[in-house]
């Protein structure tokens, strides 16, 4: 970096390394028809998903679900917050469809101002198959941020989120990392 | 005998479909463990192939509650995102990841960990497969740890999931994989 | 990004030919940064109208080439009204 660029990594975005946010609880539980539509669109048609005699003679002794689908749970709208569509119609008649949601557990935002933000890369670590039944818990943090110089010589942060989701005995069924470009 | 993935690559998108070697459930049901002692470096796992509709879109939209309208909306997509179609949603294709590694290490083993990034805007009509090919293998406290490289490529042999992933295989004769799954340390 | 439509003089052509010339991603998407988003026929008089999106008008002009369809003329768009929506384009 030239005496003209400086750092994007300053204290303050430094001090993000690390924090965590509350430990959340997704609306609703692991269900079977939840399991059913997703794993019918996501086109597997694996038996240990929903005949339950064979799952039961399976090594996990019971129906499974792909740990992947209790990430999207996180997203739910619960039912007592306002309709978040209706909302970001409200708002913006030109809405992108999911709009400016504030969600429960959000970290707060790094604080920089490299605006531009580009995918760079996702993670997926599996330790268990959620049960039909299961409630699902989910904590963010920030795992790392480090910078990178560009091509043009402008140093831009990448960041990444770690989400951890469990049951309600603790058990971690999967992490998943999001790394996003800033610059 | 499947067909490796540069000759798959070189076919006309619609024969590309023919070589489909997504399982049923019933092969599921079947599935024969491949063991650690059986793979080797260079191996290629089963092709998935995939020709997703706006309906599939729609589908997996609904399923999962992603309202975003560039999946579904071709107006808003063309002409306000500027896109060239309603977009392949790239969650989707990060959850055939897990599924993909999952299937090829039933009944025992495990599909531990991966990591990949998203390029390149998948639109219906798009012809999509998804490969693994493994790079490396190691024992660890009894234990089979398999690399693999994964991605998912278009009829243009596009690539647009580059990535990587390890799963565990039992070895021949060895200790089962604990479930949950432990990593053993380091 | 931009926004172009083109119109064709194709004497004589065929529903098979157009739907050969547009039948796969590729055709219409000839780079991963032009698309052709629609071609409306006229085949009885041999009139086509096409409408694409690129960066520059000169890649959309190497699809016509490519097509072979030669274009009588071709214009930027600068608003577009769909199914009651206005879009600038």
């Amino acid at each position: 970096m030239t005496e003209q660029t400086r750092s994007a990594l300053t204290p303050d975005v430094k001090a993000m390394i690390g924090v965590t946010g509350e430990v959340v609880e997704a609306w609703g539980v692991v269900d079977a028809e939840y399991l059913r539509r997703f794993t019918q669109a996501l086109m597997d048609p694996d038996p240990r998903y929903w005949d339950e005699d064979f799952a039961k003679s399976s090594r996990y002794g019971e129906i499974i679900a792909p740990p992947i689908m209790v990430s999207y749970m996180s997203s739910r709208t619960p039912p007592y917050q306002e309709d978040p569509v209706t909302k970001a119609f409200q708002e913006d008649p030109m809405s992108d469809g999911i709009g400016r949601v504030s969600r429960h557990g959000e970290l707060s935002p790094v604080p920089t101002n490299l605006v531009r933000v580009l995918n760079a890369g996702n993670e997926l670590e599996i330790y268990k198959y959620p049960s039909i039944g299961d409630k699902i818990y989910f904590q963010h943090k920030y795992s790392d941020i480090r910078e990178r110089v560009g091509r043009d010589g402008q140093p831009f942060l990448i960041i990444t989120r770690e989400t951890t989701f469990t049951n309600q005995k603790g058990e971690v069924l999967c992490i998943t990392r999001a790394s996003t470009i800033r610059r | 005998m499947a067909i490796e993935l540069e000759a798959l690559l070189k076919l006309p998108p619609e024969e590309i479909l023919v070589h489909n070697e997504k399982p049923t459930a019933e092969q599921l049901r079947h599935k024969q463990q491949i063991y650690y002692d059986d793979v080797y470096e260079g191996m290629e796992l089963p092709k998935y192939i995939y020709k997703p509709t706006p309906t599939h879109l729609f589908r997996w939209s609904a399923a999962i509650e992603n309202f975003h309208r560039i999946h579904y909306d071709l107006d808003f997509g063309v002409n306000h995102d500027k896109n060239p179609s309603i977009l392949v949603h790239g969650s989707w294709k990060q959850s055939v990841v897990p599924q993909y590694l999952k299937d090829w290490s039933l009944p025992n083993g495990w599909p531990w960990k991966a990591r990949f990034d998203h390029r390149a805007m998948l639109v219906p009509g798009d012809i999509l497969i998804m490969w693994g090919r493994v790079t490396s293998k190691f024992e660890k406290a009894g234990l089979g740890f398999v690399d693999l490289d994964i991605g998912m490529k278009t009829q243009d042999g596009v690539e647009s999931m580059p990535g990587n992933a390890t799963v565990v295989l039992p070895v021949r004769g060895g200790r089962d994989i604990p479930y949950p799954f432990v990593p053993p340390a380091d | 990004m931009a926004r172009f439509i083109a119109i064709h003089n194709v004497p004589g052509i065929t529903e098979t030919e157009f739907r050969d010339k547009l039948d796969a991603v590729g055709r219409w998407r000839p780079d991963r940064r032009t698309t052709i988003l629609k071609v409306y026929g006229d085949l009885g008089n041999g009139r086509l109208v096409s409408e694409c999106e690129a960066v520059e008008q000169a890649h959309f002009e190497d699809w016509i080439k490519l097509v072979g369809w030669p274009a009588e003329s071709v214009h930027k768009v600068d608003l577009i009204c769909q199914v009651g929506n206005v879009w600038k384009v």
